[in-house]
Order: C-alpha cells, then sequence, then structure tokens
C-alpha cells in the first residue's frame, strides 16, 4: 500500500475526515469553555489567595495544592464515575468543570504571581492622588498583570488543549479518540497519530497567533498614542 | 565538563548497547488483564516454565504427547525462550511500542491478528499458539444478574439457532480486510434502554467505523441481542482502560468485552498450575456473561524486518 494510499484511508475514506472535524470541535469547545469558567474562578481563587482573612487564604491553598498536584485524569474519572455518576450531566459538561477547576488552580497561582511582580507603590501614588482603589487596580495594576502573565496565561492554554486528550475515558469522542479510533480501524498507527500531533500542534499555533496578533493590535494603538 | 558529559553519555550508550545484544528473552507484549498485576502475570508464567521444562518430551517421544498437540508449540516456544510480559491497555499502544522495538512480539486473538497483518505489511506472523480455546464476553456491575441473565438466554439461543456462527462469518471471518456494513438497530416504543460499552480497539471484533460509529461485530451481536430482548440499545464508546470504571459508575449496564478466562485449565500433566490464576481479565466487581465470541488461536505477531 503506497503512502498516498494509507493517507486517503485515514483521512478521506468513509468521511473519515468529517469524524476528525468533529473530533476536533470537541476538543476546541471543551478547552474554550473550561479556559472561560478557569479564567473567572481562577480569578476569584486568587483573590481568596490574596485576601487579608486567614482562613480563606488558607482554604485557596488548599484547593490550589490539591488541584494543581493532582493528575487530571483522575480528577475526571473521580468527577465522571464519582462525584457526578448519577447526575443526568452530559460528560461535556463535566469535562468541562473538571478541567476548569484545574485550569483555575493553575491560573489562580499565574495571577498572583504577576499581581506580586506589579510594583505596589505605583497604586499608593495613584491613591494619594485621588484614584479609588478599583480605579488603582483597573488602570494601573491590571495592564501590568496581563502584560506580565500573557506568556504563561498562552502556555497554559496549550496545556489546556493537551490535557483534554484524555476525556476519551469517560465517552468523549475528542480529538484524540478519533485519532485512536482511525489508528485501530487502519492498524496504522504511526502515521495516524503524527496527523493528530499535526493538528494539535496547528491548535497550539492559532493560540500563539492570537497572542501575537494581540501584541501586534497592542503595540500600533501605543504608536498613534 | 563538555568532555565529561560526552564520555558520561558514551559509557551509557556502550552500557545499554551491551545490555540489549546479551537479551535472552524475549519482550513480549499483550492486552492488559485487568485481574491481574503485570509482576503476578510474569511471575505465573515463569511458574508454568519450570513446571513445564522437565515435562517436555524428547523429540523421539513426542509421541507420548498426542493429546498436547495443542499445546506443544507454546510450551516448547516458552521453554526455549523466557517471555517477559508487558501489559498495553490498547491494541494501538501495543503496536507503537512493537513499531518502536520496545518489545519483540505480541500476542492477539487469531481474527485480531489477522486483521492486523491484512491491514499492515509492516507486521507477520512469528507462529500461532494452538493452545487452547480462548473465550469473549459481555461484562455486568456485580449483583445485576437480572441483565446477566437475559443476556446469556439470548446468547444461548443464538448459539443454538446458529446466528452467533453466521454474524461470526459475516462480520469478522470473511471480513480481513474490508470494513463491515452499518447495522441497524430496531427501537421499541417505551422499552428499557441498555447502554452497552465499545472500544472499537479490538477490530474487526469491536471496531469503530470512519464515520464515528461503531458497526461490525460489536453492533451485530449487540442489534441481534436487542431484539430478541425487545429493549433499545445505546452504544456509549470509552477507553477501553476505563471499562470497569464504566460499569462500577453505572455509566453503563454491559460492557462489550472482557476475556473470559473462567475455563481455562492446564493438562493434568501439569497438576495445580491453573491458567486462569495467571491470565485473570475479570475484576471481582465485574460478573460475566456466556461467551459471545470463540478461538482458538492466538497468533504472536511481530515486525516483518
Amino acid at each position: 500500500m503506497s503512502f498516498s494510499e494509507i493517507l486517503y484511508k485515514i483521512l478521506i475514506q468513509g468521511g473519515s475526515y468529517w469524524t476528525i472535524l468533529k473530533g476536533l470541535n470537541s476538543t476546541v469547545e471543551i478547552s474554550f469553555y473550561s479556559l472561560l469558567l478557569g479564567t473567572l474562578l481562577g480569578a476569584f481563587v486568587c483573590a481568596l489567595r490574596m485576601s487579608k482573612i486567614k482562613i480563606l487564604r488558607f482554604a485557596a491553598t488548599v484547593y490550589i495544592v490539591i488541584l494543581r498536584g493532582s493528575p487530571v485524569l483522575m480528577l475526571l474519572m473521580l468527577m465522571y464515575y464519582g462525584v457526578f455518576a448519577r447526575s443526568s450531566l452530559e460528560a461535556n459538561v463535566i469535562a468541562i468543570v473538571t478541567f476548569s477547576l484545574n485550569v483555575a488552580a493553575h491560573i489562580a497561582e499565574l495571577l498572583r504571581a504577576s499581581i506580586s511582580a506589579t510594583d505596589h507603590g505605583q497604586v499608593e501614588a495613584a491613591r494619594t492622588l485621588g484614584f479609588s482603589a478599583w480605579q488603582g487596580f483597573r488602570l494601573i495594576t491590571l495592564p501590568q498583570v496581563i502584560k506580565i502573565a500573557k506568556p504563561v496565561y498562552q502556555s497554559t492554554i496549550v496545556n489546556l488543549i493537551q490535557w483534554t486528550s484524555v476525556v476519551g475515558y469517560v465517552s468523549i469522542t475528542d480529538l484524540t479518540r478519533v485519532i485512536n479510533n482511525i489508528a485501530s480501524r487502519t492498524m496504522q498507527p504511526m502515521i495516524t497519530i503524527s496527523i493528530g500531533m499535526l493538528i494539535y500542534l496547528g491548535l497550539a499555533y492559532i493560540v500563539h497567533g492570537i497572542f501575537a496578533l494581540t501584541d501586534y493590535l497592542q503595540a500600533r494603538k501605543e504608536a498613534v498614542r | 565538563m563538555k568532555k565529561f558529559l560526552c564520555a558520561l553519555i558514551f559509557v551509557f550508550l556502550l552500557a545499554g548497547a551491551s545490555f540489549g545484544a546479551g537479551k535472552n528473552f524475549v519482550d513480549a507484549g499483550i492486552l492488559t488483564y485487568l485481574g491481574t498485576t503485570e509482576q503476578e502475570f510474569q511471575s505465573g508464567l515463569d511458574d508454568l516454565r519450570k513446571a513445564v521444562a522437565p515435562l517436555l518430551p524428547a523429540d523421539e517421544d513426542k509421541g507420548e504427547w498426542a493429546s498436547y498437540d495443542r499445546l506443544e508449540g507454546f510450551l516448547d516456544s516458552l521453554v526455549q525462550q523466557r517471555r517477559v510480559i508487558h501489559f498495553y491497555d490498547s491494541l494501538l499502544s501495543m503496536q507503537m511500542a512493537l513499531r518502536s522495538h520496545k518489545i519483540d512480539e505480541i500476542a492477539l486473538p487469531e481474527p485480531v491478528g489477522m486483521y492486523l497483518i491484512s491491514n499492515n505489511p509492516k507486521y507477520e506472523i512469528y507462529f500461532s499458539l494452538n493452545m487452547m480455546p480462548s473465550t469473549i464476553s459481555f461484562g455486568f456491575k456485580h449483583g445485576n444478574t437480572a441483565l446477566q441473565k437475559e443476556f446469556n438466554t439470548a446468547i444461548l439461543a443464538m448459539r443454538k439457532d446458529g446466528t452467533l456462527a453466521r454474524l461470526q462469518k459475516n462480520f469478522v471471518l470473511e471480513l480481513p480486510t474490508g470494513e463491515p456494513e452499518a447495522v441497524k438497530f430496531t427501537k421499541f416504543k417505551d422499552a428499557q434502554t441498555i447502554r452497552v460499552a465499545v472500544t472499537g480497539d479490538l477490530p474487526p471484533i469491536d471496531f469503530i467505523a470512519a464515520d464515528g460509529t461503531p458497526t461490525g461485530y460489536n453492533t451485530a451481536i449487540l442489534s441481534e441481542i436487542g431484539k430478541r430482548l425487545k429493549k433499545n440499545i445505546r452504544l456509549v464508546s470509552i477507553e477501553a482502560g476505563a471499562r470497569s470504571a464504566a460499569l462500577a459508575g453505572e455509566r453503563v449496564d454491559v460492557v462489550f468485552w472482557y476475556r473470559n478466562t473462567e475455563g481455562l485449565k492446564a493438562p493434568q500433566k501439569l497438576k495445580g498450575k491453573n491458567l486462569k490464576n495467571v491470565m485473570k481479565d475479570n475484576l471481582e466487581g465485574v460478573i460475566l456473561s456466556e461467551p459471545y465470541y470463540e478461538w482458538d488461536t492466538d497468533l504472536i505477531i511481530g515486525l516483518a524486518d
């Protein structure tokens, strides 16, 4: 069997490309919603982690330590086959909740580190000039936090996309599961998995491209000013 | 420092090469037996090897072993070279290990092995093991004896009226390379729906088609069972490694395949060596149906080069 015949069998025959697209859609959907929820939850956990109330700080620390220290597959299986076993929630929803919880712990620490890296004196100076606490945070701290956190946040998104490759264990047919099914059907694991890797790599570069675009737009905006 | 690191890497490479060169065993891959560990399996196999060695007849006395013809190839091979067993959760990872020379051979049920070599000429059959009849059964959560009984009744009836043989012929035996056709499920209004986990990891027995839908023997047999029980069947595609978790968490009612090793027994000459203690696939919390697929031969497959 020639290489082109193998490629045809893997990518085209029987509408295989459509199945791959559906799997890709599932991966992107889970990653996108998990990132959205995870970022919001991460910001909240970060606020708790930096709170002046000791018990809240402690609770946030425990959350971060547990979630960052446990493998996401174990957490996913525990949630799907244990915690939500009797619920009627769709597998996709449980996966999004799980990945949100996990990524939130990472984002909370990322935000905390970024906030710590900013100069608190600038906010104090702003306050003496009549800025409110919220204004000080929004106009002085937040832009710097975004700038500091951006490269690591980008890596976190790429990591999240890769972490979702375990959702086949909870009956979701994502990109990895589709690739595995095709590899089993065609008995061509090396080529099929290489194609799967290229698709994941493409996703990572799309994320990279989006961040590069935002950097470019920001630079242009500042140049116009 | 650089020179030291280069020297260190060279020493490691040399040590690795000499270790590999002196290898006097065969690294063999098999699909994970869920009811035992890799170490337990290895230890059982080593015990079996020790027990077999003194019993193996000399070439001129092979006649004495006439009743053990089916075992002969396996025993000879096992005694000649020790097998170091590696468990793999999926056929896919096992193939990858073989292709990357992490292991030397893999053992597969005959229909799966034939499908593999028919679809990829890079593999070839090293030898066949006509060791003992092997079977696959449906798995149910412990305590779900009502459903187990219903499935058993359907399977026994299908065996009796020749349906099982016909489905095996149409969807497995006469289908080494092609893709099986899709099977339609009959819908029963207001009837119970049975959720069945399929993995797609044991083609052509457990198979997922190009369009992502389970197709072939798994759907054919389940469609037939659904008709006989007058119940709806819903297929749930999961990873092979999550089969037992899916049953335990009651996400599915039935798992399409478990190797059924309850009936395995070594010949009388190997008293006390009950193979089912080694090849244990069924977990404590899982009960099995009557077998729905049986085969006599396992294929030992390796790279063609």
